[in-house]
């Protein structure tokens, strides 16, 4: 009956989520009614349940698009699943599933929710006082539990959409064992990929189809109580999902697939005050994009798959309490592989072969009261990567809390870290071709420094909190990737990449609301992101591409009574930057562009509102109506200038485009048990 | 709680002061236009080059104005090291930028390296490349493609003796009247064996139609008749192409985006200066 986070010793300071031997029906229980929880310890800690009546573009709770209602996670627009956090890249987030690490970029532009809601038991979100335990990553520790408690009764809920379903069974085998299957499928392809193709095809003479798309997946957790000291659990999450674009008047046929598999068993076994937690676990990510334009066909391939190990032992020696581990991972990474063929001739162009890789750590942390108002955790982790080099480091990292009063708070930590997986990413929109590449000499791992001071206050009998951070980070052996497709021509990895370093820093904000009618929270972000690559801008700082000097999010729930409840979300932040053309000339008699600095421009402000309303007929049944971006706001995914040519007169003039990928989106689901 | 919300309003303040967005961006009045340099010379062929200066993408354009971004009274010269050459202005009303400076004497020959020197409004820019060996098109011949009636690809075979880079380019006989490099015709030797006989498809490059609008048309119709180029270059002119091909084809592709300039090999300016070793063909296309 103990999952993962009950056994967290280090994070009995105070938090409000979790606590020692709490059983986790209890721990579910009490922030069962807060949609988010564990400000205190610096951690935002999502609940499914309590965040379901939010507005959602399919009808079913996103928890990774809500983190981005959260202060430290920049918001990255339309069609993107990718996380930024505090100022990082995309590839600096450590996603666990049940303990285990995914790789996936999540599905398509961001529409559908990575991760099954119904089978989530709780996402935690760790990116200050991140935990010795957790490495690897730069920005962020990002942990999606599975419904571990033993169900009390059989029983099937889920949700019907216009776009997709979703459901899943839950099964006591027995006293001691559970089961549950969770699954879901779009059908998009069937319904909306039709009736778009009609509309766009209206009078034209080239066809082109609307993109054919779906996905499916799968999550099962089977958890059981061996005896009163030993608990085992296992999970498995796969998922499948494939995209077809056709252009007849380019000639062009692409597909890309992409698809995840995740294993990981779990055994949990405790004697006295000492508890010992062993892992074994698989994950596999590949993506390939096939497309052909006359003759010619493309295939680009990546993908990784790990197999690894890990152990926790949790002890105190006095009032202090200790945690400490091992970990192993073996890594086979494929980064891009392009095979192109040619009228029959075929081209292996694959500048970087497959790699494997050892990575493994061991860390100690501590937590202990020092003074009657002062708490202090520490911990350190010694990290070892061996990819025919060898690359090692010590990552210290410490956090002081000092109780201003009963109710507030202020900590200052301090943290290291080190990556030595690189995700490239070479596309500008949320498409899933980043690949993911292991730290060598051409590309040394990255390596950051996170300072940060946090004060918290809680109101009110904690019905309004309140958390300020400031915080300041250094990035080393960043990566910029320019990829070219000028098939054939790809010569060198090292000639297309970039290593540089950056630096972010800001304030962020959270005002929160946990009772009464009304709840919610506000979210602002004041922050810079700057990147410094020699090769880059002839080696001057220029802006992340998602930096955000605003990042401003307001949620807003109103239950008005048990049938009818009501949101809104709205989400406002500074515009991406990007590289816009400066000048142009002709050049084969072809107009070509001259560029200005790079990430020099911004794209217009981001501003979105959702709103939703939800009708119960009882606990378990009821329709949620959501619309999606409620005003239309043109919020564009990429800008691009051309020199065009007027047909009529032949005289060029400049053409700015604006591309959006999606506009007000209404849906319509019902949720169901039985 | 008074004292938290002075404490945010006063921090709202400072950390403002810091906000302000920059743009990177000047106005079309500020933009000072760099010169664009295309220039080339071929085995057995003298030299020609084509100056212009580059447009602010904030100008409003019209033809006269685009006119005045052409270069006319620049000093073109070229050497082989034994000889230097000035070359004169004339006209071709196929490109888009019309005025040509052209040479007489020069002629390209394989092995040897030219230098450019252009002396224009006080600047000096001056480049250099060498005129790889050519190779020659053993056998040449049209596939019809699949599900395009009268239309289809022509195919070149050629053995791999370079040690350099490749680039094919090819002229429709009564269509166009320049040579257009052709989509992913441009390669490196070392993707194959030395001596490897090279079997590939020509996919036809894009152009500027008289009609306006970039035409991607990767095939030819039955009946024309087509040159070919089989050319060899240097790695300057192969990463300048390269490059061009990247901008021409991923300007708008926001999957593979391209946004960075042409690598030029111009000291001073931006563009490239070619020398090729050429061997050109012509194919008449049948039924």
């Amino acid at each position: 009956m103990v999952c993962f986070c009950t056994f967290c010793t280090n994070d009995t300071i105070s938090s409000d989520t979790l606590s020692i031997e709490i059983k986790e029906e209890v721990v579910v229980s009490a922030f069962s009614n807060m949609q988010i929880s564990g400000l205190r310890t610096g951690k935002i800690v999502l609940n499914p349940e309590a965040l379901s009546c939010l507005p959602s573009i399919q009808g079913t709770t996103d928890l990774l698009k809500l983190l981005e209602l959260t202060p430290s996670v920049q918001n990255p627009g339309d069609a993107s699943s990718n996380l930024y956090v505090r100022g990082g890249d995309i590839g600096q987030n450590l996603l666990l599933y049940a303990g285990a690490p995914l790789y996936t970029s999540g599905h398509l532009f961001g529409f559908f929710p990575m991760f099954n809601a119904e089978h989530t038991a709780s996402l935690e979100m760790t990116v200050s006082d991140i935990h010795a335990r957790y490495g690897g990553r730069l920005s962020s520790a990002i942990e999606m539990r599975t419904k571990t408690y033993i169900p009390e009764k059989t029983s099937i809920r889920g949700n019907i959409g216009l776009l997709a379903s979703q459901a899943t069974l839950a099964v006591p085998l027995g006293k001691n064992f559970g089961l549950y299957l969770s699954g879901r499928q779009t059908y998009i392809n069937l319904i909306v990929q039709p009736l778009i193709t009609k509309i766009i095809n209206k009078g034209e003479t080239d066809k082109m189809n609307a993109p054919d798309y779906y996905f499916g997946d799968a999550n099962l957790t089977l958890t059981g109580n061996l005896s009163e000291n030993d608990r085992i659990t296992f999970d498995a999450f796969l998922s499948n999902d494939y995209l077809n674009m056709v252009d007849e008047s380019l000639l062009l046929d692409g597909t890309l697939k992409w698809k995840n598999a995740l294993f990981s068993a779990l055994w949990n076994h405790r004697q006295g005050d000492n508890t010992l937690i062993q892992q074994i676990y698989t994950s596999h990510y590949r993506n390939d994009l096939d497309t052909r334009q006359t003759e010619m066909q493309m295939l680009l391939e990546s993908g990784i798959c790990d197999y690894g190990y890990k152990n926790r032992v949790f002890f105190n020696i006095g009032d202090i309490l200790l945690e400490t581990g091992l970990q192993y991972a073996f890594h086979s990474v494929q980064p891009h592989n392009w095979t192109i063929s040619n009228a029959g001739y075929i081209y292996n162009q694959n500048p970087l072969s497959k790699q494997t890789a050892h990575d493994a750590a061991a860390y100690v942390s501590a937590s202990l009261n020092l003074l009657p108002q002062l708490d202090a955790s520490s911990g350190v982790r010694y990290s070892i990567f061996y990819n025919n080099t060898l690359f090692a480091d010590i990552e210290p990292r410490v956090a002081l809390s000092y109780h201003v009063s009963e109710n507030s708070m202020l900590t200052a930590s301090y943290c290291r870290q080190n990556q030595y997986l690189n995700l490239l990413s070479p596309t500008s929109i949320g498409l899933p071709l980043d690949f993911w590449v292991s730290a060598s000499t051409e590309m040394p791992p990255q390596s950051g420094n996170n300072f940060s001071v946090t004060y918290y206050k809680s109101m009110f009998n904690n019905n309004l909190e309140l958390s300020s951070s400031l915080f300041f980070r250094t990035m080393n052996n960043l990566n910029e990737y320019v990829q070219t497709i000028t098939t054939g021509e790809i010569q060198t990895f090292s000639g297309e990449l970039y290593v540089g370093r950056g630096k972010a820093y800001g304030l962020e904000i959270m005002l929160k609301k946990n009772t009464g009618k009304f709840t919610g929270w506000l979210s602002y972000a004041l922050g810079r992101s700057e990147r410094q690559f020699p090769q880059i801008n002839e080696g001057r700082i220029f802006p992340a591409r998602f930096d955000r000097r605003h990042n401003l999010s307001v949620v807003a729930s109103y239950t008005k009574n048990e049938k009818w409840s009501f949101s809104a979300v709205f989400a406002y932040s500074t515009g991406n930057a990007y590289t816009l053309p400066s000048s142009w000339y002709f050049i084969g008699n072809m107009p070509v562009k001259e560029y200005a600095a790079y990430n020099g421009a911004r794209m217009p402000a981001y501003n979105r509102m959702d709103i939703s309303a939800n009708y119960s007929f009882n606990r378990d049944n009821g329709l949620s109506f959501s619309i999606y971006n409620v005003f239309a706001i043109n919020n564009p995914v990429y800008i691009f200038m051309n020199v065009e040519h007027k047909k009529e007169t032949g005289q060029l003039f400049i053409k700015t485009r604006h591309k959006q990928l999606s506009t007000i989106t209404p849906s319509l689901s019902w949720r169901f048990k039985f | 709680m008074k004292r938290e919300i002075k404490f945010i309003l006063l921090l709202f303040t400072v950390l403002c002061l810091f906000s302000c967005i920059e743009n990177h961006f000047s106005s079309a009045a500020d933009y000072v236009p760099e010169i664009a340099i295309e220039g080339c010379i071929e085995t057995g062929t003298p030299a020609r080059v084509i100056l212009s200066r580059t447009v602010s993408f904030k100008q409003q354009l019209d033809t006269a104005y685009l006119m005045q971004h052409v270069i006319r009274s620049a000093k073109v010269s070229v050497s082989d090291g034994e000889q230097i050459e000035l070359l004169t202005l004339g006209t071709d009303n196929n490109y888009m930028s019309p005025y040509i400076y052209y040479g007489t004497q020069i002629i390209g020959e394989a092995g040897k390296t030219y230098s450019l020197k252009i002396e224009y409004d006080d600047r000096v820019f001056t480049a250099e490349t060498t005129i790889p060996e050519p190779v020659a098109i053993d056998s040449c011949w049209f596939v019809r493609s699949n599900g395009k009636e009268k239309a289809g690809h022509i195919h070149i075979s050629f053995c791999n003796t370079s040690n350099q880079y490749y680039q094919i380019a090819t002229r429709v006989s009564d269509t166009e009247n320049i040579f257009t490099p052709c989509l992913y015709g441009n390669f490196p030797a070392s993707l194959y064996e030395k001596g490897e006989i090279v079997s590939m498809q020509i996919n036809r490059g894009p152009i500027l139609s008289k009609d306006g609008g970039i035409q991607f048309q990767t095939w030819f119709w039955e009946t024309q008749i087509v040159f070919i180029k089989l050319r060899t270059q240097t790695k300057d002119s192969y990463d300048f192409w390269t490059s061009w091909q990247n901008e021409i084809l991923n300007a708008q592709n926001p999957i593979f985006p391209a946004h960075t300039n042409l690598k030029s090999n111009i000291n001073g300016g931006i563009g490239c200066w070619s020398g090729y070793g050429t061997i050109e063909y012509c194919k008449i296309i049948r039924n």
